[in-house]
C-alpha cells in the first residue's frame, strides 16, 4: 500500500483492521480448525515455516501486544476521542507498519528474520495453536471495537524489540494487523502446498 | 414485509398458526437489531428486557464461574428464538452472558410488549407456551446427555443434529457446550474427517 493511501480518520483506520480481523477469523473458523493436524503442521520447503508455526509465531507476538493494547485503551483518555480527525501515523510507528503490510497477491514487500524469542517451537499440537489464534484474533476485534472511544494518536504502546520505545496505539494496532495478515497468507501458502490439502477437509 | 418478518412469520404459522389480525399485532412489537461478533447483550446482574428472534448468525448463553471457568449453555441461530429466557419471563437478575459467536441479525421484542400480547391473545399464548416447552424439553434432554453419553456420543449426536455449526462456531466453545477437552474434540474431529 502507498503512502498516500493512509489519510484515514481514525474511525475508518479502526473499520478497516475489523474488516480485515473479521476476514482472518472466518478463515480461522470455516477452514483453518477444520483441516487435519498433518495439514496443518506440514513443511512446505525445507526450513520453511508450516502453518501451525506461522500461526505459533504470531500467537507470541498477541501474547506481547494484546495486553498492552488492552491496557493503554484503559489508561486513554476517553474524554477526547477525536475519531473524525485524519489519523496521522508517527514516523517510526508508520514504519514498522508499512514494512510489515504485503503487496500484491498478499506477498510480503520486503523479507525479514523473526526474533529468537519469537520463533516457533514445531512441537505444540494445531487444534491448541488453532484456538489460541481465534482467541487472540476474537479479543483483537473487541480492543478495535472499544479503541473508537479513545484518542488513537495520544495513547501509546511500548515495542516488543525496545520496550522503552513507544508508537501510538493506532500504529500498533496497523502494525499488528499487517504481522498478521503477512503470517495468515504465509500459512495459507504453506497449506496450498500440501498435495490434496483441499481435499481432505470433511465434506460438510 | 421484510425479510426477517416474513422468517418469523414462516416459524409461527407452522408451529402455531394465527389469524390475520394476531399475526398484525404479533409483527408489529419487533425491530431489527444487529450486532457485531463477541459482542455481549445480557450479562449477569442484567435483567433481560428483550426476546430475540435471530434472523442471521449465531449466539450463546454461557455461565461463566468466577474462577474463570465456563458453561455453554445453548447456542441459537436462524430461524429460532434466542435470549436469556429465565431472566426474561421472570423479570429477574440474568446468571448468564448472552453474546453474538458471529456478526448477527435479529428482531427483538420488548419484554412488555411480549407479555402485553401474550395476555391479550389466547392464540399467542400457546403459541408462547409451547415454544418454552420445546425449550424445556431440548434443556432435558441435554441434562440426560451430559450425564449418561461418553464424549464419542455426545459428538457423534452433534455430528448428526447440527453438523453445519463445525465451520461456523470455534471448536472450543463446541467442546465446552458438549463438557469435554479440547483435544479429545479434535481426536474425533480426526476421526469424521474423510
Amino acid at each position: 500500500m502507498k503512502n498516500q493511501s493512509h489519510t484515514y480518520t481514525a474511525l475508518e483506520l479502526l473499520e478497516k483492521l475489523s474488516t480485515q480481523t473479521e476476514a482472518q477469523l472466518q478463515w480461522a473458523i470455516a477452514e483453518c480448525q477444520m483441516l487435519p493436524p498433518a495439514v496443518v503442521e506440514a513443511v512446505p520447503t525445507p526450513g520453511a515455516w508450516s502453518a501451525n508455526q506461522c500461526l505459533q509465531h504470531l500467537n507470541s507476538y498477541g501474547r506481547y501486544y494484546l495486553p498492552l493494547l488492552q491496557k493503554a485503551i484503559k489508561k486513554a483518555d476517553k474524554q477526547n476521542p477525536q475519531t473524525s480527525n485524519t489519523y496521522t501515523p508517527g514516523w517510526l510507528g508508520g514504519w514498522f507498519a508499512r514494512t510489515m503490510e504485503t503487496g500484491p497477491g498478499d506477498v510480503p514487500k520486503k523479507k525479514m528474520k523473526a526474533p529468537a524469542n519469537h520463533t516457533p517451537a514445531a512441537n505444540i499440537p494445531s487444534h491448541a495453536v488453532i484456538a489460541e489464534f481465534i482467541d487472540q484474533l476474537e479479543l483483537l476485534l473487541e480492543l478495535l471495537q472499544e479503541a473508537a472511544h479513545v484518542d488513537l494518536a495520544s495513547a501509546r504502546v511500548p515495542i516488543s524489540i525496545a520496550p522503552f520505545i513507544t508508537i501510538k496505539l493506532g500504529d500498533t494496532f496497523w502494525f499488528l494487523a499487517a504481522h498478521i495478515q503477512r503470517h495468515v497468507a504465509q500459512a495459507k501458502r504453506a497449506i496450498d502446498h500440501v498435495p490434496n490439502s483441499k481435499h481432505t477437509i470433511p465434506s460438510l | 414485509m421484510q425479510p426477517a418478518l416474513l422468517q418469523l412469520q414462516q416459524l409461527v404459522q407452522q408451529r402455531h398458526p394465527l389469524q390475520p389480525h394476531e399475526w398484525e399485532a404479533f409483527a408489529d412489537i419487533w425491530t431489527p437489531f444487529e450486532a457485531k461478533r463477541k459482542t455481549i447483550l445480557t450479562r449477569p446482574g442484567e435483567t433481560e428486557r428483550y426476546l430475540y428472534f435471530v434472523t442471521e448468525g449465531v449466539q450463546r448463553v454461557y455461565f461463566s464461574k468466577p474462577d474463570g471457568k465456563e458453561a455453554t449453555i445453548i447456542f441459537t441461530y436462524a430461524p429460532s428464538f434466542s435470549g436469556v429466557i429465565d431472566s426474561l419471563l421472570l423479570q429477574k437478575p440474568s446468571e448468564y452472558y448472552l453474546e453474538t459467536l458471529t456478526q448477527s441479525s435479529f428482531l427483538r421484542a420488548h419484554f412488555h410488549q411480549w407479555q402485553k400480547l401474550t395476555t391479550e391473545s389466547s392464540a399467542l399464548a400457546q403459541f408462547s407456551n409451547e415454544a418454552i416447552v420445546h425449550a424445556l424439553s431440548g434443556v432435558m434432554h441435554r441434562m440426560a446427555e451430559l450425564q449418561c453419553y461418553s464424549a464419542e456420543e455426545k459428538f457423534m449426536q452433534l455430528m448428526k443434529r447440527s453438523p453445519h455449526v463445525l465451520r461456523l462456531i470455534p471448536h472450543k466453545y463446541l467442546a465446552n457446550y458438549l463438557g469435554i477437552d479440547a483435544t479429545t474434540f479434535s481426536k474425533l474431529l480426526g476421526t469424521v474427517r474423510l
